[in-house]
């Protein structure tokens, strides 16, 4: 990776972070718009996102971040309310940020003159202030958060202010290019400036200066009571300087800064290094390929306790068994370092359930519980887009409008409860709405009406398989386009989804209750819990999140209804599916079968296999980059000990 | 105006490169030794600039500018580094280094340092 690389690596994930927290704070204005602290919380991190974007160059994130960051500071400075037309611009524009930062070297191709237009619009409510209201406000204002207030180019400058707490400069110096110790630097440069004024910020931040995390420039916000040139000669008297620029700065002083600096100098006045954990970031792909090398470590030390065992090398097993915990140990580490809290997809709900009840007029509560719930990296990225689909359709579907629920003698508003929590080897995700919950007639009707069945078909279904037509394709697709369900995905995507990922999804619904949507998530995709099974000659793993049970029955037990095989167990239909037909293998043909229960869509189906090996742990090898790619029924191949492989069983679209 | 120069370097054949980098300048070229050395150099001719070597034995050159800036608050030393010494350089900024330089010397950049600081 290279220099620039790792730029835009850090400027993705840290502008992620602070769209993130713009968003909550803006989320939490909505409720309480004068909070002073949310909005200078919403004001730093438009400014933080501006001196990154101009550090990288992307002009057009700097300038709506800059409109932004104007607005916010006239709110602060209670220059305007910020009532629901600004809040709704501001969202907006967080939308068009979003994507800008999403693949920011193409942010320029993106108009953002209306949002601009918008945000420095005159039309937002101002509060009109006299002369004197204006010395109390910023006198206020000072008092609590110890503002120093902006003067420069943009903001009217008080010749009273400007001589007491001096002016605010931002200072860019380039560094030169044969410049070695780019950090040492820094810090003289840092130095220097600091006899003649107050350090507020740097861009990058000053931990990122002293790891050389920077390439030739750096930003210095200062506030002083010097003037310009005095500060470039400050800047300049330090050698290896190729350019200083010095430039009035309208930003104001946070008190987040003050709050770091005052923690850097202890009672005594010594410094003392602030507490914090230490971490690295390290790309997802290097994470893939460790566990990918430590599966293969595993892989080749159980062929070496197989050749052990086999030799009967009593001394060579007990070195093994030493390995063998630490290979353990070694694969639970880097299982964990992938771990991530789901609240980091659970974040984006609020304002996502917001937006959609606000366009519906629909009121709407989400409540999240088990953010704190680690998953592994890739199972969140997958479940992303199928938590949306199921919140959305509760929104849609399940919540009525505010009139309708209070006909029926219900909260006005309705609730949206999104849970995690883990099950043993699995996490449970449930969202439950109170809304008015799936009728299996009506459920019925539509599949009829759609053309997925017969009449006479839909009659024989029970309640719970009508609720369960929804995961058919071709169902829930298209039957409303919502602003955010224009991409045609359906319930059954969503199935599809989860089941090639070892998981299982479950529904439940009563009518004028309510409805809840239950997934089941293997913890981890790169390893998972399978039983093991012989069909023919070859083995196969089903994932266990999969498993029911798994039963021996008799030949002349299976019954055949409509050509199909199945079986009474204790008086439930059990559909059989025999994979030696399926896979076109000849079978061992004996008297007595073998059935492994799969739970699939909410309905139950025996797979009958020749042997039941036992459980086992498997690492997934993808089938992307092979022959086997976009063959269905299969979510992938795991070696085994003897070196054979074996391919593992996607339940979701085998049948 | 032709100011005092200290150079403080255990190697010979360092101080004589910054000699002759420096000699041109008029500014008049003192040595020492080690940091002990330097130190006592420094009280004995107050000299408008030092540069001091980081690695030394005995006294070092974190020691040596500690017990200068204790002589003298508004002293003037530029350390000289090797690149990978960010750390420690930091560090002599931090106590009070105005400037540094970086072995292999550059005789621009050793110039500008003595132009910039005195």
């Amino acid at each position: 990776m290279d220099d620039m690389d790792e730029y835009k690596e850090m400027f993705a994930v840290e502008s992620a972070e602070h769209l993130q927290s713009m968003n909550d704070a803006l989320l939490s204005l909505e409720k309480d718009p004068a909070n002073s602290e949310t909005i200078n919380v919403m004001f730093r991190a438009a400014h933080t996102l501006k001196g990154m974007s101009a550090t990288m160059g992307y002009t057009n994130i700097k300038e709506l971040t800059h409109n932004m960051e104007n607005l916010m500071d006239r709110v602060r400075k209670n220059e305007i309310n910020l009532d629901s037309s600004a809040i709704d611009v501001l969202f907006e524009c967080l939308d068009t940020l979003e994507k800008m930062v999403e693949t920011p070297e193409k942010s320029s191709e993106i108009d953002i003159a209306s949002l601009i237009g918008k945000l420095s619009t005159n039309d937002y409510v101002s509060v009109p202030l006299k002369d004197e209201q204006i010395v109390q406000t910023n006198a206020a204002h000072e008092a609590i958060s110890n503002d120093i207030p902006a003067a420069g180019i943009n903001a009217p400058v008080n010749s009273g202010e400007k001589s007491e707490t001096g002016n605010i400069y931002e200072i860019t110096v380039t560094l030169h290019e044969s410049c070695m110790l780019k950090s040492a630097r820094s810090t003289v440069v840092m130095r220097n400036l600091s006899e003649i004024g107050e350090i507020i910020e740097t861009v990058p931040p000053i931990k990122d200066l002293e790891d050389e995390k920077f390439d030739r420039e750096f930003k210095v916000i200062i506030s002083t009571i010097e003037d310009a040139k005095k500060l470039e000669d400050a800047a300049k008297k330090v050698s290896e300087i190729s350019k200083v620029e010095v430039k009035s700065h309208t930003g104001s002083k946070s008190r987040e800064k003050i709050e770091e600096k005052t923690c850097v100098t202890d009672g005594n006045g010594s410094k003392t290094s602030i507490k914090s954990v230490q971490s690295v970031r390290v790309s997802i792909e290097r994470l893939d390929s460790l566990m990918n090398l430590v599966g293969e470590l595993i892989i080749n030390k159980i062929r070496l306790m197989q050749l052990a065992s086999v030799h009967k090398l009593d001394d060579l097993e007990e070195t093994l068994a030493s390995l063998n915990r630490l290979t353990n140990d070694l694969q639970e580490e880097i299982m964990a370092s992938r771990m991530v809290p789901i609240e980091q997809i659970f974040n984006r709900f609020p304002r996502m359930v917001r937006d959609l009840a606000k366009n519906q007029e629909k009121e709407i509560d989400l409540i999240l519980e088990g953010g704190d719930i680690e998953l592994d990296r890739t199972v969140l990225d997958e479940i992303g887009d199928p938590l949306v689909h199921i919140l959305r359709n509760c929104i849609d579907h399940g919540i009525e409008s505010p009139e309708v629920r209070k006909q029926n003698g219900k909260n006005e508003k309705g609730t949206i409860r999104l849970t995690a929590r883990r099950e043993k080897n699995h996490v449970v995700i449930e969202a439950v709405d109170d809304g008015k919950g799936m009728d299996p007639q009506k459920m019925r009707e539509t599949a009829v009406k759609k053309g997925l069945m017969t009449q006479e078909e839909a009659a024989k279904l029970s309640d719970t398989e009508a609720i369960n037509l929804s995961f058919m394709a071709g169902f829930s697709t298209a039957e409303k386009v919502t602003e955010i369900s224009g991409r045609g995905v359906g319930m059954d995507v969503v199935r599809t989804k989860i089941g090639g990922m070892g998981g299982s999804i479950k529904l439940e619904s009563v009518p004028g209750k309510g409805t809840m949507m239950r997934l089941k998530l293997p913890l981890t995709v790169a390893i998972i819990h399978s039983l093991m099974v012989k069909v023919g000659s070859d083995i196969y793993a089903i994932p266990i999140t999969n498993v029911i049970r798994d039963l021996s029955i008799k030949k002349e037990e299976i019954k055949t209804i409509k050509g199909e095989e199945v079986v009474l167990i204790r008086g439930d239909v059990l559909p059989l599916v025999r994979l030696h037909k399926l896979f076109d293998i000849k079978g061992n043909g004996s008297e007595e079968l073998l059935v492994v229960v799969v739970e699939r869509a909410g309905s139950n189906v025996g797979l009958v296999v020749d042997q039941v090996i036992g459980q086992q742990e498997v690492i997934i090898k993808n089938l992307d980059n092979n022959i086997l790619k976009g063959v269905k029924g299969f979510a992938g191949a795991t070696i085994l000990g003897d070196g054979n492989v074996a391919l593992i069983l996607d339940v979701g679209t085998l049948l | 105006m032709a100011g005092k120069i200290l150079l403080v370097d255990d190697a010979a054949f360092m101080r004589m490169m910054l000699k002759k980098i420096i000699a041109p300048t008029g500014h008049e070229l003192l040595e020492a030794v080690d940091g002990s050395d330097g130190v006592a150099k420094y009280k004995e001719n107050k000299p408008n600039l030092v540069f001091c070597d980081i690695v030394m034995p005995n006294v070092d050159g974190i020691e040596c500018l500690k017990q200068i800036m204790a002589l003298d608050s508004n002293a003037k030393v530029v350390m000289c580094s090797s690149i990978g010494q960010q750390t420690v350089v930091n560090d002599a900024i931090k106590i009070g280094a105005r400037d540094f330089i970086v072995k292999p010397f550059d005789a621009a950049k050793v110039l500008e340092a003595v132009s910039k600081n005195m």
